[in-house]
């Protein structure tokens, strides 16, 4: 796959990650079921590449971290949205919309 | 969704970066093994499942760790710029808030900081930059040595600095072996014909812009075959005139330009910035030397300056040695020696050591600077013993305690050291400024930055070593100690190390002012010496004369007695005269006298000599002792008569009258008419020579200056003595008019600088010891409050209380003086060239300086001490 269209997919990753966070914090296998679940697995993440991706959100300051117990008592780390990915995510949501609608109608003029 | 995907409970350790990426991938295998294992898989296949779901599981890891550690660094530099922010805003809170302890210990470290700065930047403009010539260690002066002249009362200079005559310079270019190249040059001056201004000329060998490593930026320079008698009229332009004057046209080349001695060719223009004499302005016009008559071999005529490049590895002992051999083989003369040194080092040699004197006071200001720095912050940081103690009982961390310390530290430092910097540039402006012109390369100094580095570090290092002490005391002290700190031991270490501040800093001032003391009054009995004349209003005038007015031209002398008529008749003028090298004015010449009758060894005894207009001696002042002085009479048709100085009639006639007697001088016998005054003439500290004198009517020669004596000094007659001098002759230009009390105050301006310096350093001293003792004192009060509380209300009188609280401070102060008076007495001794009729050890300077100190101890620590002792011992109980 060509450079600029593997940076389309991560920067879709990157979405859909912040995403699963709006509604609240989650571990990094959460978030990788739920996209799973969500997508009826369509989108299969090789499921190694989520951690980078949340590495490089935090690294960017899109998302925070810490360490909690869960319900069942096991100590995993959570990752939670901050106010930055709050507002990048809208904008980024917005542009992906205007950008699949543009493609939709190309893809299905007569619709 | 599973319970297990929300958190719950508080925030959780969080692992070292390595470990957490392990425990997130594992919590990650072990959610999904469990998630298949509820699907009905078996834990093994779950696992494996889950395992390869998860692909490249290193790649994966080492990813996050590259992430996550360059994360990691960036948050380790905010977090330091943000405490580093918060620490400073914190300490400049802290130091508004004691605005008195901040301003002093600001000014303080910028006054030792500035002072060292600026002295050291001098020391390094004058005499430790290299001479801005190619490879300037190997110039070396060359100077004939004369040692037989060294106890001669005239010509003492000469014994180890003779210039070079044309004889000299030929012999060691043609036999010297220590050299690769050797150039002469003399100064002097001439005039544009076309405008009568005097312009600097200097007069060059050929050879002098090779031996000092440079090229003319035009043209050529000097070619060897035109040093030579009436040789081609050829000359260079300085680059500063040639830009000033000729607007830096490069048609310059070629061009003639009329003196008064005749037309020039301008064959090159100098490089930029050339200059052999630092103290002066660079030569406007540079001429060949040795074309003139009086400057060939034959007329034994040493009037050039000399300096070789010495061969690599050639020593300056060598190239002596070899020079020695060289012009005794030349001269005939078995007594002369040479001497070749250093460039550099022979420009500077007489500023040197006065020059280090200043640097050595600057140092003990940086340190007295430093010492009140470290006493300022160790009482600061003792008072604050509690403050700490109760912010780290309260849960700051120690280290962060000590950080806030340290910040505090360095930003006095820091502001005290830009203070100090600006402070460094003022002085050494000023210290350039009034300089005395004869300190040569001074007016390149500038602030050096190495040494504004060097004191601002010293002031840093003064100000966090003591500002740390008692907060290292407290990290050290176990936590239920705490709170009881300031009463225990470390206010006894605090009080010791106190008592020892002060008494550096009382010893370092008493040097200094001891040295200031010697200096200023040595500087007052100088000025106090009567120097045979009466300087007072009197003014001497040097004019340049045209070439038109060769020696013995009668032009000449009817020119001076014509102005002298003239100036006479100007309104507040009481007397005029003129005579060849007045005293002070910077010229001396001297020559051989015999007694008639008298059989001399080799040739009489060296004697000053002027050649004068009549009234010379009652214009300047100077008292006749015996017979008459010179009329009109004396002229060329009648007998040749000289007058003496009481000098000389002691040393050649010895309890006998002196009038009447003759004596050989400049080859024909004189008849002496009268004894006058002796007459100091270019050093107060040096006692008058013996000195002949004979009428300009009967024998003339030399620099001729007016003496005028006015009613009111010379600044009001300037402009009409300038009128009536170009209203004699237009061509002869007035070169200066100063009045003879600044002459004579410029021959010890070096004095006088050096006694400004050392004296303005140890009264900042002086204020700074009051300051630190006072601020000690107000420690020391604070902190026993309490027990004198007690101990007034147990019946101590307030004058006891006083005095248990000025016992402190005074300890140091003893002590500093126990040692500051033999410290004193060895830096008395290192000043003793440069005094005057005053000993090292003066009792009076001794005396006095201690009284003062003890005086300004006494004040300083008595102040708040009294306002304690006779405070209400209950308001004090209550205080705590």
């Amino acid at each position: 796959m060509a450079g600029p269209s593997r940076d389309r997919l991560r920067g879709t990753l990157d979405i859909l990650v912040l995403q699963t966070l709006t509604a609240g914090p989650r571990h990094g296998y959460a978030i990788a079921r739920w996209l799973a679940d969500e997508s009826d697995d369509t989108v299969r993440v090789e499921e190694g590449s989520l951690y980078p991706a949340l590495y490089r959100l935090e690294e960017r300051g899109l998302v925070s971290s810490e360490w909690r117990s869960t319900d069942g008592g096991r100590p995993a780390k959570f990752y939670k949205l901050t106010p930055q990915g709050r507002r990048y995510l809208r904008t980024e949501t917005a542009d992906w919309l205007a950008f699949s609608k543009v493609v939709t109608r190309i893809l299905q003029p007569q619709s | 969704m599973s319970a297990e995907h929300h958190g719950s409970g508080s925030q959780l350790f969080r692992p070292p970066l390595d470990r957490e990426i392990e425990k997130e991938l594992e919590f990650h295998v072990a959610m999904r093994t469990k998630d298949l294992v509820a699907r009905g898989r078996s834990i093994q296949d779950a696992r494996r499942i889950a395992t390869e779901e998860l692909g490249d599981m290193a790649g994966v890891m080492e990813q996050c760790r590259t992430i996550g550690r360059r994360r990691e660094r960036q948050m380790n530099r905010s977090r330091i710029l943000h405490d580093l922010t918060q620490d400073i805003a914190f300490a400049v809170r802290l130091l508004r808030r004691r605005p008195m302890f901040a301003v002093l210990a600001i000014f303080t470290i910028a006054l030792g900081i500035g002072a060292a700065t600026s002295i050291f930047s001098v020391v390094d403009g004058v005499l430790l930059r290299a001479l801005p010539f190619n490879d300037p260690s190997r110039l070396a002066a060359i100077w004939i040595a004369q040692p037989s002249l060294r106890d001669d009362p005239v010509i003492s200079r000469l014994a180890s600095r003779t210039v070079l005559g044309a004889e000299e310079f030929y012999a060691l270019r043609d036999n010297a072996t220590a050299f690769t190249n050797i150039a002469i040059w003399s100064d002097g001056s001439s005039m544009l014909a076309e405008t009568s201004e005097q312009v600097s000329i200097l007069q060059a060998s050929a050879s002098l812009l090779d031996v000092l490593g440079e090229h003319v930026a035009l043209g050529r320079g000097f070619l060897a075959d035109e040093n030579v008698l009436n040789g081609p009229k050829v000359a260079l332009v300085s680059w500063e005139n040639w830009v000033a004057r000729y607007g830096a046209d490069s048609s310059i080349i070629g061009r003639a330009i009329a003196f008064d001695d005749g037309t020039y060719t301008v064959v090159g223009v100098l490089p930029r910035g050339l200059r052999l004499d630092r103290t002066v302005a660079p030569a406007q016009f540079w001429m060949p030397a040795l074309q003139g008559q009086y400057d060939q071999p034959k007329y034994h005529n040493r009037s050039f300056h000399a300096v070789g490049r010495l061969k690599a590895g050639v020593s300056a002992s060598f190239a002596t040695a070899e020079a020695a051999r060289i012009f005794r083989t030349s001269s005939g003369d078995t007594t002369v020696s040479a001497r070749v040194l250093d460039w550099q080092y022979d420009q500077t040699e007489s500023s040197r050591e006065p020059l280090y004197i200043l640097l050595a006071a600057s140092g003990l200001l940086l340190v007295i600077g430093c010492v009140n720095v470290a006493m300022l912050m160790l009482g600061e940081a003792s008072s604050r013993e509690r403050e700490l103690a109760a912010r780290i009982a309260i849960g700051a961390s120690r280290t962060r305690v000590v950080r806030q310390l340290l910040v505090e530290s360095m930003t006095l430092a820091v502001v005290g050291a830009a203070v100090g910097a600006s402070f460094a540039w003022l002085l050494t402006r000023t210290l350039v400024a009034i300089a005395p012109a004869r300190i040569p390369g001074i007016d390149s100094a500038s602030v050096d930055l190495r040494a504004l580095a060097f004191a601002t570090v010293c002031a840093m290092l003064a100000g966090v070593a003591f500002g740390l002490t008692p907060a290292l005391s407290i990290v050290r002290q176990s936590e239920t100690s705490l709170l009881r700190v300031g009463t225990g031991q470390s206010a006894r270490q605090g009080r010791r190390v106190q008592r020892w501040l002060v008494a550096t800093e009382i010893a370092l001032s008493f040097v200094l002012l001891v040295g200031a003391t010697l200096l200023a009054r040595s500087l007052g009995r100088l000025s106090a010496v009567d120097p045979g004349f009466v300087a007072r209003n009197v003014v001497a005038v040097k004019v340049i004369e045209p070439s038109k007015f060769h020696r013995d031209d009668p032009r000449r002398l009817a020119y001076y007695e014509q102005a002298v008529r003239q100036l006479a008749a100007l309104p507040g003028v009481d007397a005029v005269s003129a005579g060849v090298n007045p005293p002070f004015g910077g010229g001396s010449s001297s020559s051989p006298v015999e007694v008639e009758g008298r059989v001399y060894r080799t040739r009489g005894p060296s004697t000053d000599q002027r050649s004068v207009l009549p009234g010379y001696f009652s214009a300047l002042g100077v008292p006749l002792r015996a017979g008459r002085t010179f009329t009109d009479a004396d002229d060329a048709s009648s007998e040749l008569v000289v007058v003496i100085s009481e000098a000389a009639a002691k040393r050649d006639l010895p309890g006998e009258p002196a009038v009447g007697r003759r004596v050989k001088y400049q080859g024909q016998l004189r008849r002496i008419i009268g004894v006058v005054g002796d007459v100091r003439t270019a050093r107060l500290t040096r006692d008058a020579g013996p000195a002949i004198y004979t009428p300009l009517r009967q024998y003339e020669y030399g620099n001729i200056y007016f003496i005028i004596r006015t009613r009111a000094g010379a600044a009001p007659l300037a402009p009409s003595i300038r009128s009536v001098l170009s209203g004699v002759d237009r061509t002869v230009n007035v070169a200066s008019i100063s009045p003879m009390p600044t002459l004579v105050a410029q021959s010890y301006a070096e004095d006088s600088y050096r006694t400004v310096i050392v004296a303005a350093f140890a009264t900042l001293a002086a204020i700074l010891a009051a300051v630190g003792l006072y601020g000690v004192t107000v420690r020391s009060v604070a902190r026993r409050t309490r027990e004198i509380g007690i101990r007034v209300a147990l019946g101590a009188t307030p004058t006891l209380a006083t005095r248990l609280l000025m016992s402190d401070t005074l300890g140091g102060v003893l002590l500093g003086l126990a040692f500051g008076v033999p410290l004193a007495v060895v830096a008395g001794k290192q000043l003793a060239p440069y005094l005057y009729h005053v000993v090292p050890g003066d009792p009076f300077s001794f005396s006095v300086v201690t009284a003062l100190l003890v005086g300004v101890a006494v004040l300083a620590s008595g102040v708040p001490a009294r306002r304690a002792g006779h405070s209400n011992p209950a308001s004090v109980l209550n205080a705590e």
